[in-house]
């Protein structure tokens, strides 16, 4: 049934379509090593039809000898950011940080701090001018055995004291005052290691969980209660290992090992009560004890855009970014095919198909932006039992074909950056008018050769901070 | 060293209020140095001492430890002949008696002595200073009134004794020769202007010597008491000065009656404490509960050896003039390092004479019995030897006694108090030596001592995390089983606490006490409080999700009409609440589903699509005849007795019924089972 509904979209969408379609799958099969000449052709052959897209400097492909994308010509090509490695260090333990983030809660003038964790340590940092990082503190975990995989900032609303909420392979999240130098709050019931921790964003009190066990979980770190697990009998079927609220914080997207987006609204009135209900829940007033919700059915749910463990995923507007990890000779013949649009500019009852791809193809070896439903459909209108998807764009890369590689935006979502398995770093330009275009810089040094696990900008986006598997942290700073 | 000790501290004193040996029992009285703080009114300090008193709640009994059953002083040879009713008789009488003798019974006070361990020995004390000057003053707390900005407080002069110096405690005194003081307990009626919150007595010592050259007298150092009603004193104290003659001033303050009205002065003997008033000025700001001894830091239990101390014999008597029943004030507890009686708590009430006398004499034939029990008294000496540094230095302490240095509990015997060392104080490890005039202990830190899980398994899950929390005694879970176990006990013998060769492991590990089982939210794996343990939350008969599931599967079939999935849907969830789970509670079931969802059938106009479901049950022998004619006259009933719906539903009505019609019925055949989600067979039935 589902197949039937996406096969229909871009016949609807582009006339010239099935021709497209036997063509690239004979280029798959003849040829599953993908690199982007295949690509190439189908992105000047689509954009050569589309004479309604408005003439942008990039959109030059009708220029005979251009070749490719994503094959370093976009290099020479002026891209609007450029970086400078300024300093590097490595944390003594020598065990891989699997991840960094910056405080974005800090007060303007205040020195950037940014923590990285990694085996059972967590680490704050200080950047100051001339590239220097500060060491501030570094936590250790009594466990020799805990690996800490994901850290994420937030602040105490009554004493706007940051805190740093960390969790990992144990499955307990811990949050630290770096203030008092305290660890204040730990939570246990997760069944399994944690994967991923992300505050909401207009709640600093909410923090979201997301494990190997399968589910997800809401907490509620000022009264101490477990708002809400999303999970169960149409949750995730394998480890979750990203999910991200959107920017209103009325939706979280998931995605796991099952190779499955799921997404979860959480301003629907039976989450709102719960959340609510959290914040009124006292455990000393009450011998009642604290329920939290079960949220079985995702209020959407796709298999269709990765053929692959999904390892992380981003909201960027009413859109979302997500990543596979890259299994390059298990591809399968194209089933159906997928129209790609050109985002929220086009005539949202005219969608143009710019190019059409399988996507088992276009996402693998790239960073996916789609959405839920049709080009026109509202996100949040969505229906659970939707199985259409729109792939929007996507972003490529190369030697990434390792689970647990997270990509990361800057405060603004104007950049999107990501690291490679080889100590690669890709630096995208989001602001463009067609997500498929950005222009991309790849931040390379002879050194750093170990897998980036996370990256993360200041909040200022002034500095590019990369955590390696050899222990290392890589600053990079932005030249303006 | 000593890390534990402060809350031990604690912890033992709770067990000592628990075990009944109220006052007497170590000879240490503890609110004596509380002088300021009776007077000291602030909600926080009320709130601290309700903390302190909720803390005092019993926790564990020593006496019922099989080591310690020698302090364990009661008989329960009254049990056989004991009747409910008699507790009844027992306070009427008492109750008749305290009205009789409430206008003639006094407060005793007979003053053994005033003992203080000087610059001088003992012996000087034969001179002209033999004696010390006694003031003894009953201190009245007041009700605040709405005028009032601190409570009143009034100060009842009772008498001036001259009380014997470090008399010598061998010699036995004549009983009528100790100077002896009288309150009348008139003084406890409630005055008229005032309601009295609390009655103390407040002893002041006046001793006159060299040393001190600008002592500070009662007047200045009372800061937090009103002194308007007794001028003449404060006169006497200046004159003091003018003399240049040095004037030591201690005080001691005991309460008699709390806020409560609870009487907290039994009969028995007392040493007080007493607090050099130079020393200590002590400001409101100071006033905790915490006993701080004249800014030394004195632990509680030195300054019984050392002094200064008050000690007197209190009785409640009924006549003024019996002196012959009042007992000879024997020396105390803690100088003769023998464990003094433990007297039994008895209800908090005026006592006439004839009852505490019997109380007291009662407790003298258990002493002696217990003296027959007891190992044959000598003096012990304990050294306690403290190894650290890799037992590469060590320090030596002695005793006198068998008290536990850390909880000062009195062990009475050398092998409970190894014991006891063992058990309760495992954060050292302790080994015996025997030593020719006692024992030596050797005291090491136990490197195997995981504090972490001390009291309650909850901590570990409170917030923040326990490690950073505990900062002064935990309190143990409340949950509490009685476990009946007989085990075989060895001989107790001192040979159990010498220092093994193997360095065995399994002795140094912490005895985990209390109730240390936590569960879990089945759901949610949250830690369960004990308090949420009647609530069974999680009941998964027909959880949430699973109905849901069940109608969202029903909803995706094609080849059923709406009606059916309907009535689908409320035959599932009816199967799934109830637990049906065999073919032959299918006619109950029916008849019961009928009783539940026949309004809402009637109304939606299902009537037939449930006939038709009834029909195919019984195509698949699960209903008889019978069920399906009284279910469905039943239906009708109910659809007769529904008020007249609107025009509007009559018209649904008809298109429901229209659609219905001779439309087929799915039901389940799946082995007996009534849900509607397995195996489907579509049977036609015509009606």
């Amino acid at each position: 049934m589902r197949r039937e509904n996406m096969s229909e979209t871009p016949t609807e969408a582009g006339k010239e379509m099935p021709t497209k379609k036997q063509k690239l799958s004979s280029d798959e099969n003849s040829n599953p090593d993908l690199s982007a000449d295949e690509n190439d052709d189908a992105v000047s052959v689509e954009s050569g039809t589309n004479v309604e897209r408005p003439d942008t400097p990039t959109n030059t492909a009708n220029a005979p000898g251009r070749k490719s994308w994503g094959k370093g010509k976009w290099k020479s090509k002026k891209c609007k950011y450029s970086f400078k490695c300024v300093n590097s260090l490595r944390e003594d333990h020598g065990q891989p940080l699997f991840g960094v983030q910056f405080n974005w809660h800090s007060k303007e003038g205040d020195p950037l701090v940014f923590a990285t964790v990694g085996s059972n340590r967590v680490t704050l940092y200080e950047c100051h001018s001339q590239g220097e990082i500060r060491l501030l503190q570094s936590y250790v975990d009594a466990d020799a055995d805990e690996n800490f995989y994901t850290c994420a900032w937030t602040f105490d609303t009554s004493t706007s004291h940051p805190l740093l909420a960390v969790a990992g392979s144990r499955g307990i999240i811990r949050v630290i005052n770096h203030i008092t130098m305290q660890c204040i709050k730990h939570y246990v019931g997760h069944g399994n290691a944690i994967n991923e921790l992300k505050f909401h964003p207009r709640d600093p009190n909410l923090l979201l969980s997301v494990s190997k066990d399968h589910a997800l979980r809401l907490w509620n770190i000022q009264t101490d209660t477990l708002v809400a697990i999303f999970g169960g009998v149409e949750g995730h079927r394998d480890e979750v290992l990203s999910a991200d609220f959107d920017l209103l914080g009325e939706k979280i997207m998931s995605c796991g090992m099952d190779h499955s987006l799921k997404l979860w609204t959480i301003n629907s009135e039976r989450m709102q009560k719960a959340i609510h209900g959290s914040y009124e829940y006292n455990p000393s007033k009450t011998n009642r004890p604290w329920v939290s919700q079960k949220i079985h059915f995702p209020d959407f749910s796709t298999r269709d855009i990765h053929r692959n463990y999904v390892d992380c995923v981003r909201w960027l507007g009413d859109l979302i970014l997500s990543k596979v990890r890259l299994r390059i000779f298990l591809f399968k013949h194209i089933r159906h095919i997928l129209l790609l649009g050109c985002g929220s500019h086009c005539d949202p009852h005219n969608p143009t198909p710019l190019f059409c791809s399988s996507p088992d193809q276009s996402c693998e070896n790239a960073i996916v932006c789609w959405k839920p439903g049709k080009m026109e459909d509202d996100i949040d209108r969505i229906k659970p039992n939707e199985s259409n998807v729109t792939i929007l764009g996507r972003f490529d890369y190369s030697q990434c074909d390792i689970w647990y590689m997270r990509f990361s935006m800057d405060f603004w979502q104007k950049m999107l950056a990501l690291g490679n398995q080889v100590g690669k770093l890709y630096v995208w330009d989001l602001e463009v008018e067609d997500p498929h275009k950005a222009k991309c810089t790849i931040l390379t040094l002879p050194r750093c050769t170990s897998a980036i696990r996370q990256t993360s900008f200041s909040r200022d986006s002034s500095i590019l901070i990369a955590v390696c598997d050899d222990a290392s942290i890589w600053r990079w700073d932005r030249l303006r | 060293m000593f890390v534990s000790s402060a809350w031990m501290h604690h912890l033992q004193h709770s067990g000592e209020v628990m075990s009944g040996t109220s006052c007497k029992a170590n000879g240490a009285v503890y609110p004596a140095s509380t002088t300021v703080m009776t007077t000291v009114k602030k909600p926080k300090m009320e709130q601290i001492q309700a903390d302190h008193e909720l803390f005092l709640q019993p926790i564990f009994l020593h006496r019922t430890l099989t080591f310690m059953t020698h302090r364990n002083t009661r008989t329960n040879a009254k049990r056989k002949t004991f009747k409910v009713d008699d507790m009844l008789l027992r306070v009427e009488k008492m109750k008749g008696e305290q009205e009789s003798h409430s206008l003639s019974s006094h407060l005793q006070l007979t003053f053994t002595g005033f003992f203080h361990k000087d610059e001088k020995p003992s012996q000087n004390s034969e001179n002209e200073q033999g004696s010390v000057s006694l003031e003894v003053l009953l201190v009245k707390v007041c009700h605040k009134k709405r005028k009032d900005v601190s409570c009143p407080v009034k100060q009842v002069p009772t008498g001036k004794k001259q009380v014997p110096l470090n008399p010598d405690c061998s010699k036995q005194t004549k009983p009528g020769s100790l100077p002896s003081l009288l309150v009348s307990s008139n003084e406890f009626e409630p005055s008229n202007s005032h309601m009295v919150k609390s009655y103390s007595l407040l002893f002041r010592v006046l001793r006159t010597g060299r040393r001190d050259m600008n002592g500070l007298v009662n007047g200045e150092a009372n800061e937090n008491i009103d002194v308007t009603e007794v001028p003449s004193r404060k006169k006497r104290s200046s004159t003091h000065r003018e003399d240049g003659e040095t004037t030591e001033t201690f005080v001691a303050q005991m309460t008699v009656f709390d806020k409560n009205r609870r009487l907290q002065l039994l009969d028995g003997e007392y040493e007080v404490s007493m607090q050099g008033m130079e020393d200590c000025p002590v400001s409101k700001k100071r006033a905790t509960w915490e006993t701080i001894l004249d800014g030394k830091r004195l632990p509680p239990f030195e300054t019984f050896s050392q002094g200064p101390t008050l000690q007197f014999t209190l009785r409640w008597t009924g006549d003024a003039s019996d002196k012959s029943t009042a007992p000879v004030a024997k020396p105390l507890a803690t100088r003769n390092s023998d464990g003094s009686s433990p007297m039994e708590s008895r209800p908090s009430t005026l006592k006439s004479a004839p009852l505490a006398v019997k109380a007291s004499v009662s407790t003298d034939i258990q002493m002696k019995k217990e003296q027959i029990l007891c190992e044959p008294r000598q003096k012990l000496r304990i050294f306690y030897q403290f190894l650290y540094n890799n037992n590469t230095r060590q320090q030596t302490e002695a005793r006198d006694d068998l008290h536990c240095p850390w909880c000062t509990l009195n062990c009475r015997k050398l092998y409970s108090l190894l014991k006891h060392l063992k058990q309760s104080h495992s954060r050292f490890i302790f080994n015996y030596v025997p030593h020719p005039k006692g024992a030596r202990i050797d005291v090491s830190i136990n490197e195997c001592y995981d504090g972490s899980y001390v009291g309650n398994p909850q901590d570990i899950h409170s917030q923040p995390g326990f490690a950073f929390s505990r900062n002064g005694p935990v309190k143990r879970t409340a949950v509490t089983h009685v476990l009946v176990c007989r085990p075989k006990r060895t001989k107790p013998s001192l040979s159990e606490f010498l220092e093994s060769e193997d360095g065995e492991l399994e002795q140094q590990r912490t005895y985990v006490s209390g109730h240390n089982r936590l569960y879990f939210h089945s759901d949610s794996c949250m830690p369960l409080r004990p308090q949420e343990m009647d609530v069974d939350s999680e009941d998964e008969r027909d959880p949430e999700w699973l109905r849901e599931k069940t109608a969202t599967q029903l909803e995706e079939f094609t080849d059923v009409n709406e009606g059916e999935k309907e009535v689908m849907k409320l035959w599932n969830l009816h199967v799934m609440k109830h637990g049906f789970i065999a073919d032959n509670q299918m006619n109950q079931a029916s008849m019961q589903f009928v009783e539940k969802c026949g309004a809402y059938i009637a109304r939606r106009n299902l009537c037939r699509n449930f006939l038709l479901h009834l029909v195919s049950m019984h195509d698949f022998n699960l209903v008889s005849v019978a069920t399906i004619d009284r279910a469905m006259s039943r239906l009708r009933h109910i659809q007769e007795e529904l008020p007249d719906a609107g025009a509007d539903d009559q018209a649904d009505r008809a298109l429901m019924e229209g659609a219905c019609n001779g439309t087929a019925i799915a039901c389940s055949s799946g082995g007996g089972g009534g849900t509607k989600h397995g195996k489907r067979t579509k049977s036609s039935v015509t009606d």
